[in-house]
């Protein structure tokens, strides 16, 4: 049962001269979890995912990727994760195929293999006809779309999704959350961002909430309902109450504590495993 | 190693590939061809004067050749991984992807040396052609390919000095290295100002280019000795300690990026103007206000200040002069310093709005009205920073009131038609980077490179109207020098007023039409 996780943050913070964004976060996701990190605007999200992908330095704290420290083997930690960016990271005078061809480069996949993983990742997400067109010339959708093959070209453990179905219309955003359940069931470990409530309920097995920099509570959402006080009441409501001024006075104390981990999650989720085997 | 090599070519090719994309295969005026062609031209230029260029000492010998070869390429080498290095190693879509990805930080400047490759070989061979004319006889069409290959070696060596240089420079202190360019600014105005003071104290061309060229190895040697042996250093500490080497460019880059977020604007109090005329009140209150919140500005203010330096020391030169030689150093050097520092005011008025233009539009604001809120707020203190400049060059020559005024209305009065000039052409084109914000949806194959590729024409056209637009009027003032006769003055100061005044018409015709068909 004690397997070591995929994602570890420890006490991470970061400082922007006087204002913290980030304050004393501590977090553990294992291998197959879906984790969904949510907060109202400003509250932290993506400067915590920016932490684990190497996009911004903490100011103080750790996170351990797959078992490496992104900021002392950058290297190592880096092949373990697939990020999908609220704003796709693209370069935009490539054509699709070119541009997943040069990610593969940079991920060091063989030739053959990074071509034949480009060529399924855009037959998959619908992307096929588009393969040879310039990347500035796609919409909204598509390059979110592009943004979730480059995650995925080089098969990462770990998947940080921050807002991945914002952009996309009904039926590409079913297609994406059945992705991420499927990943997840792979053995994956996913965090991601989103402020449709439904969907964190829908595909995660835990639930953390961010207020102003700091990590409020983690666990089911029955859990959290009853941390705010609601038993039964729907995501949105334990949201609003827990993310409000007003924090109820069981919730003093557990502020940046790992909820308890595995969690039984009724209903039609599907109950949240870990595989100790992989 | 095995992976090193192969990430910094695939680097390479992404920005090979990204030009081929933007410049030929999905450009219809295939730019980059024309861009070639005026590059040939040049060279053959060059090449007519390729003795002269190399020096009697390159004339006895290959050795001498490659000696001049070595010291040239290994300058424009490390300058351009010093000026370029900024752009290459801290801005663009390839340092995020370098930050999220496992590739080797070396493989990042390996092959951003690898990437200018093609551009750099081009303009050796060039270089190898004009000075390997020097040797007579079929020797020389064996020389050409030593010169060029020793010179292109030569010059990938110096670029990754250079950009280690730059590395190591931002690691310990970046933001004296993102204020590398500004000294670079300043220089050349230096050099300008001197050269003009050189010409106008009855010096000829002749005589500076002999006196460029006895000083050439003195100013290359030190300035390679400066910049050079650093970074040969860290070339010969990257074959023995290499990941120590490389995190410098690591670190140097977050140290960059945090330096970049903590102060992109200075704090300044919210004042809105009290102007009566609501589009007029909303322009200006805007523009000045990011005016005073941008450091960028600040820094500009400083090549500014370092251009009136240069000024006082040409005003200085001119006492006792006719009124016309204050005008022709004077007042031309005041509108250059204001050009060089805030010329990108006039240039890119519409183009910096980008998305923010559509605002306007929604609102229905018309466009007579907005140009001339931009022109306001943007002539005002230009005209206020270049009446600063001549009166500082006006004192130092100790010029009469009266010769001081004339100055001052022929420096004020090129800036007013450059300027609305420059707004004209701005006008013209505002629709061209307009167009590139207003869809997200898909496009037809090429449109977008197509933009792009007209954009660097339009900046460009801008550039000239501007330039030409303030030059008739300063030239008159001046006296037309260069004319070996001098032509009538009111039809000439007719066309100097008519011109810009035209421009910006068609200008303005041009923008309330493309408004007008789109429905606002």
């Amino acid at each position: 049962m004690d397997q070591s996780p995929a994602i570890l943050l420890d006490r991470l913070g970061r400082d922007y001269g006087n204002f913290t964004a980030v304050d004393d976060l501590n977090l553990r996701v294992q291998p197959g979890e879906i984790f969904a990190f949510l907060g109202a605007n400003g509250a932290g999200k993506t400067t915590t995912i920016k932490m684990m992908v190497g996009l911004l330095p903490p100011t103080r704290g750790l996170v351990v990727i797959g078992g490496h420290d992104v900021w002392k083997e950058p290297r190592q930690a880096k092949r373990a994760i697939g990020y999908v960016p609220d704003t796709p990271i693209l370069h935009e005078l490539l054509t699709a195929r070119e541009f997943l061809w040069f990610m593969a480069d940079l991920y060091n996949l063989p030739r053959p293999e990074g071509q034949a993983r480009a060529a399924e990742l855009l037959e998959m997400l619908g992307l096929k006809d588009a393969s040879d067109r310039l990347i500035r010339d796609f919409s909204l959708g598509m390059k979110r779309k592009m943004a979730i093959a480059t995650a995925l070209l080089h098969r990462p453990r770990v998947l940080l999704l921050d807002e991945v179905t914002n952009g996309l219309d009904a039926r590409a955003a079913r297609e994406v959350k059945d992705l991420v359940t499927r990943w997840a069931g792979e053995g994956v470990a996913v965090l991601l961002t989103t402020h449709i409530l439904h969907t964190a309920e829908e595909l995660s097995h835990r639930i953390g909430l961010i207020h102003k920099g700091r990590l409020l509570c983690v666990g089911t959402k029955e859990e959290l309902a009853e941390r705010a006080g609601k038993p039964g009441a729907n995501l949105e409501e334990i949201f609003l109450t827990l993310t409000g001024d007003q924090v109820p006075a069981e919730m003093e104390g557990v502020e940046g504590r790992v909820g308890p981990f595995p969690s039984v999650t009724p209903g039609r989720r599907k109950r949240f495993e870990p595989d100790e085997t992989r | 190693m095995s992976e090193l090599l192969p990430t910094a070519w695939s680097i390479a090719k992404s920005g090979w590939r990204s030009s081929w994309n933007r410049s030929i295969r999905f450009s219809k005026m295939k730019t980059a061809a024309i861009f070639l062609a005026a590059q040939m031209l040049f060279f053959v230029f060059i090449a007519r004067r390729a003795p002269a260029v190399a020096g009697a000492g390159a004339r006895e010998s290959l050795g001498g050749l490659l000696a001049v070869m070595a010291v040239q390429m290994a300058w424009f080498g490390m300058m351009y991984g010093f000026v370029r290095g900024q752009m290459q190693l801290y801005q663009g879509i390839l340092v995020p992807l370098f930050q999220i990805t496992p590739a080797r930080p070396l493989a990042f400047l390996i092959g951003r040396v690898i990437e200018a490759v093609p551009a750099r070989a081009w303009s050796t061979l060039l270089w190898a052609w004009a000075y390997s004319g020097v040797i007579p006889g079929p020797a020389r069409w064996g020389a050409l390919p030593l010169l060029a290959g020793f010179g292109l070696a030569i010059a990938m060596i110096a670029h990754l000095a250079g950009l280690l240089l730059l590395s190591f420079w931002s690691r310990w202190s970046p933001k004296t290295m993102r204020n590398g360019t500004l000294l670079f600014g300043i220089v050349t105005l230096g050099i300008v100002t001197a050269a003009m003071i050189y010409l106008t104290g009855g010096g000829t061309f002749t005589e500076l280019a002999l006196m460029m060229r006895r000083y050439r190895l003195l100013a290359y040697g030190a300035v390679l000795a400066l910049t050079g042996l650093p970074g040969l250093l860290l070339l010969a500490a990257l074959l023995v300690r290499p990941a120590a080497v490389e995190g410098l460019y690591r670190q140097g880059v977050y140290q960059v990026i945090e330096l970049n977020e903590a102060d992109v604007d200075r704090r300044v109090r919210s004042r809105w103007l009290p102007v009566r005329q609501h589009v007029m009140r909303a322009v200006l209150s805007r523009e000045w206000l990011e005016l005073a919140r941008s450091k960028v500005a600040r820094i500009q203010l400083l090549i500014w200040l370092a251009g009136t330096v240069g000024v006082w020391f040409a005003g200085r030169a001119m006492a006792g002069r006719p009124t016309e030689r204050l005008i022709q150093n004077v007042g031309l050097l005041a509108l250059l310093t204001w050009f060089m520092a805030y010329g990108h005011w006039v240039v890119r008025v519409f183009e910096k709005e980008r998305r923010t233009m559509l605002l306007y539009r929604l609102a229905a604001i018309p466009a007579g009205r907005l140009i001339a809120a931009k022109f306001t707020s943007i002539f005002l203190p230009s005209a206020l920073l270049v009446a600063g400049t001549a009166l500082v060059g006006a004192l130092a020559a100790g010029a009469l009131l009266s010769d001081t005024l004339r100055l001052l209305g022929w420096t004020l009065g090129a800036l007013a038609a450059g300027t609305l000039g420059g707004f004209g052409a701005a006008a013209a084109t505002a629709g061209e980077s307009e167009d590139q914000e207003l869809d997200a949806a898909p496009r037809r194959e090429g449109d977008t490179a197509q933009t792009t590729g007209n954009n660097a024409w339009w900046a460009l056209a801008r550039t000239a109207t501007l330039l030409v637009t303030a030059g008739l009027p300063i030239w008159l003032g001046a006296g037309q020098p260069g004319t070996p006769f001098r032509l009538p003055e009111a039809p000439l100061l007719a066309a100097a007023a008519a011109l810009p005044a035209a421009i910006l018409a068609g200008g303005y015709w041009i923008m309330e039409k493309g408004w007008t068909a789109n429905g606002h």
